[in-house]
């Protein structure tokens, strides 16, 4: 058969793929702490033609060329950019606002990352800038990554997530309150202090993930470590962050941005689609009117 | 089914829950004593499909597998306790608490714990001559042995800060405290659960001590809150808040709807490969 039927069809499906991405982004538009997933297409592996048989000796086994099979959705790479702050003046809600610097171990200067936290070195190697994120720890006690600082308090004082994941302090403890839920403060470092402004000791737990993309992303606003030895630590006074009381972070999902790749996803698909009617005619010749007297 | 139209039409769910709890607060904008109702949301379940090890090639950033959420969910509407503002109304029993404290009332079985305090009289049907204080939906206001608050018909009440009633017969002087409020410190919110007019009740299981302070303050102590006679607490809803939210809604509504209607764009598509 003809092999671009093939192609375009493989086209057709990376670009469903890439419409279902933007459509999940979409409907997180409003999600507190949610980050916005890119799709990522690869091609198929390129295969080298070369030419068999044929008359001339000389033409036998001549190189053609090189070509793609086809293309798939190789990846969805969240984009870790920070969603804009929104005030709330709730006690248990929480941001995170950070910005942190790694070393390049050749020169000793902070990599400067651009907007993406992203960063290509002369030799083509690509630095990713570490994120923050908040501990929680789920039922059956695995520790998750959330941005979704949207906290409660239980009746029993544990400090919840908003999907009811446990937070935990920065010695992966669960944090529970004693005093009233509405009158504590949490200062720059994450530090809880009781009513009084006494320190308690607790201070939350923010996880600096040295490699944000391997994250998993489980659903209910949670990440998880794909690798259980991945470079993870807890926040300290001399890294780039603070935790922001009383502020939540709103979703980096970019509504023009993804109108517009949904619209282009639509058209490529679209695309895609009349390749596949175009050698559908081409075969309908092929079978139905050559040979025909 | 297409993954895309399914988030969009969990999404469109959630969005018109969001919608209704908005409404719910504009609807009580003018309601004395309501705590607006806050709608969180949360990504639905990823799913990861998973990819052969062939495919681990060199650039790739992420761990193996494509990651694919279904849309978002609301997680949890929960009511914010922030203290409404204050409306003169210079009737003695209309009760307003600065503070994070309650009312409690007897509900049917249970008893109700509220911040409405537009009290009023009933007559008491144990005793002819006294009369009944009630909250306006009739349940009688309790005092802080959990009884219910009888007052001589004639006479004239105060309540001062505590919540100590004086009531002034024609006959005497000012009387002793005659019965005191019951006002519970809020520290828990989270188990209280709403069950409407304006009440609350425990949540399944809690005692009263698990989401409240009810230690009275020490004698020559001041009470955390003040009761104050003659204002009535007003909704904390925000009409200014609530519109900014809706418009957000109404646009995601939209949005999601154009993601909807592109991916039905695409199934046509595909249904009409061959003409």
């Amino acid at each position: 058969m003809l092999r671009g039927l093939y192609t375009a069809a493989s086209g057709m499906m990376t670009q469903e793929q890439r419409h279902n991405t933007v459509t999940q982004n979409i409907a997180n538009v409003n999600t507190t702490g949610y980050k916005a997933t890119n799709s990522v297409q690869r091609s198929f592996p390129e295969v080298l033609v070369s030419m068999i048989g044929g008359n001339e000796s000389s033409n036998a086994g001549r190189k053609l060329g090189k070509f793609n099979t086809g293309v798939y959705a190789e990846e969805s790479i969240s984009l870790y950019t920070e969603g804009a702050l929104r005030e709330t003046n709730k006690t248990t809600d929480f941001a995170l606002v950070s910005s942190f610097t790694v070393q390049n171990p050749a020169t000793g200067q902070a990599y400067p990352f651009d907007a993406s936290g992203r960063y290509v070195d002369e030799n083509g190697e690509v630095i990713y800038r570490p994120e923050g994120f908040f501990t929680v720890q789920n039922e059956n006690g695995d520790v998750r990554y959330t941005r979704n600082g949207s906290f409660r308090v239980s009746p029993e004082g544990n400090l919840l997530s908003e999907s009811g994941y446990q937070v935990l302090d920065n010695n992966n403890r669960p944090i529970v309150l004693t005093g009233p839920a509405s009158d504590f403060t949490v200062n720059e470092q994450g530090e809880i202090m009781d009513a009084a402004g006494r320190g308690t000791g607790i201070i939350l737990g923010v996880s600096i993930v040295s490699q944000p993309h391997g994250l998993i992303r489980e659903g209910h606003g949670v990440f998880r470590m794909a690798d259980p030895d991945g470079e993870v630590r807890f926040m300290t006074p001399a890294d780039n962050g603070v935790v922001r009381q009383g502020f939540i972070e709103g979703s980096n999902v970019d509504p023009t941005q993804s109108m517009v790749e949904l619209t282009a996803a639509l058209r490529a698909y679209e695309t895609n689609q009349k390749i596949v009617q175009y050698y559908d005619r081409t075969l309908e010749k092929a079978v139905n009117e050559i040979g025909r007297v | 089914m297409n993954n895309s139209m399914i988030s969009a039409m969990v999404s469109m769910n959630a969005l018109q829950q969001r919608l209704d709890v908005i409404a719910d607060n504009m609807a009580n904008v003018n309601t004395a004593g309501y705590k607006k109702k806050e709608a969180s949301f949360e990504d639905v379940l990823t799913q990861v499909q998973g990819h052969h090890k062939d495919f681990d090639r060199t650039g790739r950033a992420t761990p193996l597998g494509y990651t694919l959420g279904y849309g978002m969910r609301l997680s949890s509407v929960v009511p914010n306790m922030e203290q409404g503002a204050m409306k003169e109304t210079g009737n003695p029993l209309d009760l307003m608490i600065d503070g994070q404290a309650m009312f409690a009332v007897q509900g049917d079985g249970a008893i109700g714990y509220t911040r409405e305090g537009g009290f009023d009289v009933s007559p008491d049907a144990r005793n002819p001559n006294n009369l009944l204080l009630v909250n306006s939906q009739g349940y009688p206001v309790l005092d802080v042995n959990d009884n219910p608050i009888s007052l001589p018909a004639k006479g004239k009440v105060a309540i001062n800060e505590r919540g100590q009633i004086i009531v002034e017969t024609p006959t005497g002087g000012r009387t002793a405290p005659y019965a005191t409020l019951k006002l519970v410190e809020l520290e828990r919110p989270e188990g209280l659960v709403a069950v409407g007019d304006n009440l609350f009740v425990l949540g399944n299981g809690l005692a009263e001590g698990d989401v409240f302070d009810t230690t009275p303050p020490a004698p020559g102590e001041p009470s955390k809150s003040k009761v104050l006679s003659g204002f009535v607490e007003q909704s904390n809803v925000n009409l200014t808040d609530e519109l900014t939210k809706m418009m957000e809604v109404q646009r995601a509504y939209q949005l999601t709807a154009r993601a909807l209607s592109s991916s039905d764009t695409m199934m046509n598509l595909a249904n009409t490969m061959r003409g």
